[in-house]
């Protein structure tokens, strides 16, 4: 006899049954979590499966627990088999409301007087079979917590009180002595610390599995887009250059229209950096010094002397796409207004403040009108874009215009931490 | 006379740049192709004021560091000058240069040839410039005091440590610890020992518990700064391609 099972080489593979009993899940498992925790769950199924056979048989004197034990095996048998099949992710609810059926059946035969010490010992089994089913029934609704599961203030909760007491008051119901009441609780606090546990443990090990897959799928994204700037850096841009700085010393007259293919050629360097950054936003791994220098070169080429930029410690976070282009918004229109307004020169800075980034851009081109309808559309579209974030102020020689960069996304990592720099750990920032 | 030396493979370089410092500085300038050419022999042969050395050759297993390294170590006297686009994928290898070596300036290739020549007059007059603020944010504010090139000694303190960084720099970024453990002779324990070791040193290098990817860059990177050191314990770090 053989069953479809998948290995670690993600194909599937039929294999013996006495051999995946005889090997383990490990032989017909991904190596993927999830399947670790299927496998601990079916595990924990199996030895409950076992006992609770043996209860039935042993507990003839008890029909509720005879009841009750024919119905868990029944069901903690069959959920293997769910689990095993491809469809068992979408049953994963499922599996733990018929689990939980078990459990309130199987407790209806702690109810009674029966207590011996090793039932009492099975319930941490059937605690980690739950505990791991809901952390696949959670995994699969993609509800991971963003934190985990917050072990410690679920284990004091009033809810878990409420659930001790509800077990003793139950037992009492039962007409049961205090022994067999402190039988009851202690099972049933057994089952639910060792589910908390279990789903605590399962849901870290897989959100830390999905972190590494999100790693490796980004830095294979980078990659390509390193290896792209790469491209442009290494053959494109020289050449462009070139051929500019040949057409400047040509000394050919600018009536010939010299002026403007110098400036076409700047510009196409610039579409080509901007496509280059483009891709990497994309990619959600943009640092900040990637965003803020084709603003910079667009400054030098303009003859802006650059008073202030920001420096590595900011340059170096990453941001994530969307705050990496709110950032890119904040920054090219101050710069691109100043720019055209004929600023001689130019301050750039951008700070970490709490759960935003706060970007400063200065100038000393002469300033505005502050009236809404005054200010350039550009600049009017970011207001809008990013309400009360964005202020403008009207200096004696120039304008400052500082805006507040929500960082609303995953936190992450910096491109490579400086020497002595921890990593940074502000929302958005990857 | 003043002479600059410009190392870099581009032809805006090597042509049109030197030939605006030779008009309007009035330096002699130098130029070669590749951080190959800069050798002992070379040096011994010239005197060299200011060097501007580009950091990437595309196809040349060497970089800039290569280069900047052997002027510093055979050529004291000169100035060193990185030139660079500033992309940030070179960003890394830029920060490094930077902090391990006593560079006088830091130049971007896109800055206006006017901003690029005053700043090389002023490494010539002053000794140094400041740094082109397109590259600014890919570099520390105040170089870090414990990145200097004696400090590499405490990246391979052993033979051990030596094997690893070989070992590390041959298997690649994917590579796991039984592909080292392969490649070295080395035992998976002693493996994961040695690099234990180096995590405080690493550090100091900004990287943090860094995984696989991250140290092969840094080998990479940093091979130049390493090899010393590994050649003094009897092995040998090949050159590999940057950027990739």
């Amino acid at each position: 006899m053989v069953v479809d099972a998948r290995r670690h080489t993600d194909r599937h593979e039929r294999v013996g049954v006495t051999e995946a009993v005889l090997r383990g899940p490990g032989r017909w498992m991904p190596p993927e979590p999830s399947s670790a925790m299927r496998a601990i769950a079916a595990g924990c199924v199996g030895a409950l499966t076992t006992v609770g056979i043996v209860a039935t048989l042993e507990a003839d004197d008890n029909p509720t627990l005879r009841t009750g034990g024919a119905w868990a095996a029944a069901v903690l048998l069959a959920l293997p088999i769910v689990w095993r099949t491809p469809g068992g992710w979408s049953l994963g609810g499922l599996g733990l409301a018929v689990r939980v059926l078990g459990l309130v059946v199987l407790l209806g035969g702690v109810m009674v007087p029966f207590a011996a010490d090793w039932a009492i010992g099975l319930w941490p089994a059937l605690g980690a079979a739950v505990g791991a089913d809901a952390a696949l029934s959670i995994r699969s609704v993609r509800r991971l917590p963003a934190g985990g599961v917050p072990l410690g203030p679920m284990v004091l909760s009033a809810r878990h009180l409420l659930w001790l007491v509800l077990v003793a008051a139950a037992a009492l119901a039962f007409g049961n002595g205090w022994t067999d009441v402190l039988a009851a609780v202690v099972a049933a606090e057994a089952v639910a610390l060792m589910a908390m546990f279990t789903a605590w443990w399962a849901l870290r090990v897989m959100a830390r599995y999905d972190d590494e897959l999100r790693g490796t799928r980004t830095s294979a994204l980078e990659r390509e887009h390193r290896a792209h700037a790469a491209f442009i850096h290494d053959d494109v841009v020289p050449a462009v250059r070139l051929l500019r700085q040949q057409l400047v010393r040509s000394g050919v007259p600018d009536a010939d229209g010299l002026g403007e293919v110098v400036a076409e050629l700047e510009r196409i360097e610039h579409t080509l950096r901007d496509g280059q950054l483009e891709a990497t936003l994309r990619s959600g791994s943009a640092t900040v010094a990637e965003i803020v220098q084709p603003f910079l070169r667009i400054a030098q080429s303009h003859r802006v002397a650059l008073r202030g930029v920001p420096a590595r410690d900011v340059g170096s976070l990453r941001l994530g796409e969307s705050a990496g282009r709110l950032l890119r918004r904040c920054v090219a229109v101050p710069v691109t207004n100043a720019v055209l307004a004929g600023a001689q020169t130019l301050t750039i800075e951008i700070d970490v403040d709490g759960s935003h980034l706060v970007v400063l851009v200065e100038d000393d081109a002469g300033g505005f009108d502050q009236q809404p309808h005054h200010q350039g559309r550009a600049l009017d579209q970011l207001a809008a874009e990013l309400p009360d974030a964005v202020t403008v102020e009207r200096l004696e020689r120039g304008t400052r215009v500082v805006s507040r960069v929500p960082l609303t996304e995953r936190a992450g990592r910096r491109a490579s931490a400086g020497p002595g720099r921890p990593a940074a750990d502000d929302r958005g920032v990857r | 006379m003043t002479t600059v030396l410009l190392v870099d493979d581009s032809a805006h370089a090597c042509e049109l740049f030197a030939d605006a410092i030779r008009q309007r500085l009035g330096y002699e300038v130098l130029t070669l192709r590749s951080p190959r050419e800069v050798t002992r022999d070379f040096l011994e042969a010239t005197s060299i004021d200011v060097a501007v050395v580009d950091l990437s050759f595309p196809g040349d297993e060497l970089t800039g560091a290569d280069a900047l390294l052997q002027l510093h170590l055979d050529s004291p006297q000169t100035a060193l000058t990185i030139l660079t686009d500033g992309d940030a994928w070179a960003g890394d290898l830029l920060r490094d240069t930077w902090e391990v070596l006593p560079i006088a300036c830091a130049l971007s290739k896109s800055s206006p040839v006017s901003v690029q020549l005053d700043a090389v007059r002023r490494v010539v007059e002053e000794g140094a410039a400041p740094v082109d603020p397109v590259l600014q944010p890919l570099l520390p504010a105040v170089k870090s005091p414990w990145r200097t090139l004696d400090g590499f000694s405490r990246l391979v303190q052993h033979r051990g440590h030596a094997k690893l960084w070989q070992a590390v720099l041959a298997c690649g970024p994917t590579a796991e610890y039984q592909d080292l453990a392969e490649y070295s002779g080395l035992r998976l324990n002693a493996l994961r020992n040695y690099r234990a070791q180096l995590l405080p040193e690493l550090s100091l290098h900004g990287l943090h518990n860094p995984p696989m990817r991250d140290l092969y860059m840094f080998v990479v990177r940093c091979r130049p700064f390493l090899a010393p050191f590994v050649e003094a314990k009897g092995l040998t770090l090949r050159a590999e391609r940057v950027g990739g």
